[in-house]
Order: structure tokens, then C-alpha cells, then sequence
């Protein structure tokens, strides 16, 4: 503290040769006197509170020089930071060139927004698209466009050709008008048969197929040629047994 | 700001909107042609022409029925049709099938063209074509039989006799095509 007495007396005192030389001007020298003459004062002032402090037994805290000490330097930077602030970095705070704001990112509102509408839209496409080009026709198949009558189990009107073999024991039994046990059956007898039995015509080309009702009935038919023959040779031999 | 991202949000859906009505109207015009449309019940899945429609059939063991659609006359009988039909099986199957065409030979109006064996997705069939003649028209019909769960399928292509050959290519592709589930 005693050096930075003497400094600060040293200084005041170059502080006067100059002035008396004329190396500063008088405005400076009084404004330089007075900073210092209020520095030493200050120093002053803290020596004598020491001294005081030291004469009442106190101990002198270094910490709270030290705060003391460090305080007006924070206050420079501050004021240093300030100044820098205001005459470096935005010399003209009316102009908009030097008070260009920090682009601010996308607020939450805006974002929700934007994300609202990518989902209406998406939502709006999809069901464009799907009313669009969604075939409804191959899903609903109960409305019929016509009626179908062709079936693969038609009713069946029987045309049969009839050969019936004739034993004794029928020999007046009348064939002519045979009906089958069938009501569907419309029964008609070989033109090939003998001569006492007027024939209807016999449109049956089919090989061999027997009637379940050929036994009840006694009769037997038989369409092939051979068969026929062999019934009719067979029917007149009944004939020539008559 | 709000308001601009907006208006403009609404004016891109707006324009979306207008090309994906633009896209459906060119897409509704490409429908005009024949596209497969598909048709399932019963376990039979087949894939028919859109020039063939769904219809209803007299068959009391008819499950399904399409027609041609163009071949529909005015009171709305189908002349030229596909109908699939079953019907549970009495003894075996071969004998059935036989038994249903053996009994047509009594009738003269039936006269049975051709019949053979085939696969239907890889299912044993037997095919049957005759005549039939009804009102003085003359139909030819082609019968494809097969076995299922002790079922008898059959799917029956029909047409006027003149007519029959020129469809029956729809037939054998969606034999061809057939899923048999």
C-alpha cells in the first residue's frame, strides 16, 4: 500500500513537470490531478482505517480487500463490455443493418400447424385414392345382371325304345301302349319288331341300357340290331309255339 | 407469418386435390376397358372379364353364375353363361358323372358331342360337351366335373351352338386360372 502511495506521488509529480513544460495541457493536468489526488486520498483512507483497525486489535481481512480491490475492476470490464456493446457492435441502434435479430427457429404453434396439415392432407389423398380407384363392383357381388338357366342336372325327357320279348305266359299281353314306371318316360316300340305288333317309330340310337321297370313289366329291351333280331326271332318262335 | 404458411398450406392441398381428381377422371376413362374382376364362394375362386357379370341362376344346386354381358337378352336371361354348380355325390364319382349323361341318352333333345379327362387345378376332371335343344334352339354346353369334400363340381360353359366357340376361350382361361381352396 505504502509503494502504491509513493507510485501514485511519483506520477503526480512528472504529472506537474510536464505541465510546467508544456507537454500537456492544463485541462489534462487538472483532470489527471484530480483522479489522482482522489486515488490518493482513497489510499490514504484505507491506511488510516487499517491503523485503526491494527490500534483496536481487529485483524485487517485480506478477502474483503481483495473484494474491495476486485469490485472496480468487474465494474470496468462491465462498463468496458458495455461501451463495446453500444459503440462497436451496434454503433447505430436505429439502423436495421446493424440490429439484424438471430433468425428465431419454428415455434411450437406453427409447427403443430404445419404438421395438422400434412396430416389432412395426407389423410385427403389417401381417401382421394381410394374412392377413386377402389373397384366396388368386385366387392359387392349380390347384384345378379341376368338369369342363367343352363344346368348341368337338366330335366331329362325319356325317349326309350322298347323291344319286348314275349314268353307264353304274356302272349296276350298288349305292348303297344307300354308306359314306363317313370311318368317321364314316354315309351315307344321298335319299328324291327314282328309285324302282328303295329310299331311306333323309333327314334333311339343308343347301345345297351335296361329299364329297372323291364323286369317288373316282364319286358326286356334291347335296341342293338342283333339283340333285336335275336327278340323278334325269339318273339316268333313264342309265336310258333302259340 | 401464421397466416402466410396458412394460406399457403391450403393453396398446395387445394392444387393436390386437383391432381388427384385430374388422375381419377383419366383413370375412370382407362376403366372403359376390359379389366379381371374376381368372384369367390364355396371354395371355388375363378377370375372372369368385366364384359361378364354375376348372375342368378334357376339351379337349385347352382352357387355361382356369370354371363356374358352383351349376351343378355331383353327379359334378362343370359344366353351365353358359365355356371358352377355341386351336388353331393351318390357312390363314386365317375359313376355319378356317367350316370347324369347316360341318362341324357334317353333323351333325343340331348346328344353328347365329345368327353375326356383333364386337370383342374391339379384336381382330376372329366370334361362331357353335347347338344342340347330347347324351343328349336340348338346350345352346346361344356361340362368340366371334379371331386371336393364329397361334392361334385361342375362348371358348365354354355352358348347358342353358333356362338359357342367364340367365347369359349374365357372358359378355358378361367379353368386354367381356377383356385380350388
Amino acid at each position: 500500500m505504502p509503494d502504491d502511495r509513493e507510485k501514485l506521488l511519483r506520477i503526480m509529480d512528472s504529472l506537474e513537470s510536464d505541465y510546467q513544460s508544456g507537454k500537456i495541457s492544463a485541462e489534462k493536468y487538472s483532470y489527471f490531478r484530480s483522479k489522482y489526488e482522489d486515488k490518493l486520498n482513497s489510499i490514504d483512507a484505507q491506511e488510516a482505517t487499517r491503523r485503526i483497525r491494527s490500534m483496536q486489535g481487529k485483524p485487517s481481512s485480506d478477502t474483503s480487500k481483495k473484494k474491495k480491490i476486485k469490485k472496480p475492476s468487474q465494474n470496468k470490464k462491465e462498463k468496458q463490455q458495455d461501451l463495446v456493446q453500444k459503440y462497436i457492435i451496434n454503433p447505430k441502434k436505429d439502423d436495421a443493418r446493424y440490429n439484424k435479430k438471430e433468425k428465431k427457429s419454428m415455434d411450437s404453434g406453427t409447427f403443430k400447424l404445419l404438421m395438422l396439415l400434412i396430416l389432412v392432407l395426407g389423410f385427403t389423398v389417401g381417401v382421394g385414392y381410394g374412392v377413386f380407384n377402389l373397384d366396388f363392383d368386385s366387392i359387392s357381388d349380390t347384384s345378379s345382371v341376368g338369369i342363367v338357366q343352363d344346368s348341368a342336372f337338366p330335366d331329362i325327357t325319356e325317349n326309350v325304345v322298347a323291344n319286348t320279348s314275349y314268353t307264353n305266359s304274356y302272349s296276350s299281353y298288349d305292348s303297344s301302349s307300354y308306359d314306363d314306371s317313370s311318368d317321364d318316360v314316354e315309351t315307344t316300340q321298335d319299328s324291327s319288331y314282328s309285324s302282328d305288333y303295329s310299331s311306333s317309330s323309333s327314334s333311339s340310337s343308343s347301345s345297351d341300357y335296361s329299364s329297372s321297370s323291364s323286369s317288373e313289366s316282364g319286358s326286356s329291351y334291347d335296341s342293338g340290331s342283333s339283340s333285336s333280331s335275336g327278340s323278334s326271332s325269339e318273339s316268333s318262335e313264342g309265336g310258333s309255339e302259340e | 407469418m401464421k397466416n402466410n404458411i396458412l394460406k399457403r398450406s391450403i393453396l398446395i392441398i387445394s392444387i393436390l386435390l386437383l391432381i388427384v381428381c385430374a388422375f381419377s377422371c383419366v383413370s375412370a376413362a382407362d376403366n372403359s376397358e376390359i379389366t379381371m374382376e374376381t368372384l369367390s364362394k364355396n371354395g371355388i375362386v375363378v377370375h372372369y372379364p368385366s364384359n361378364w357379370g354375376y348372375s342368378e341362376s334357376t339351379s337349385n344346386y347352382s352357387f355361382m353364375a356369370l354371363s356374358k354381358l352383351d349376351s343378355i337378352d331383353s327379359f334378362g336371361v343370359g344366353q351365353v353363361n358359365i355356371n358352377f354348380e355341386k351336388k353331393p355325390i351318390e357312390g363314386e364319382f365317375y359313376t355319378f358323372v356317367n350316370d347324369t349323361y347316360k341318362s341324357m341318352q334317353w333323351d333325343s333333345s340331348f346328344d353328347l358331342v365329345s368327353s375326356g379327362g383333364l386337370m383342374v387345378s391339379n384336381i382330376d376332371a372329366v370334361e362331357y360337351i353335347y347338344t342340347s335343344t330347347e324351343n328349336g334352339v340348338e346350345r352346346e354346353h361344356k361340362a368340366v366335373w371334379f371331386e371336393k369334400g364329397g361334392q361334385a363340381y361342375v362348371m358348365m360353359y354354355s352358348a347358342p351352338t353358333a356362338d359357342f366357340e367364340n367365347d369359349l376361350y374365357v372358359f378355358d382361361y378361367m379353368l386354367s386360372d381356377i383356385q380350388v381352396t
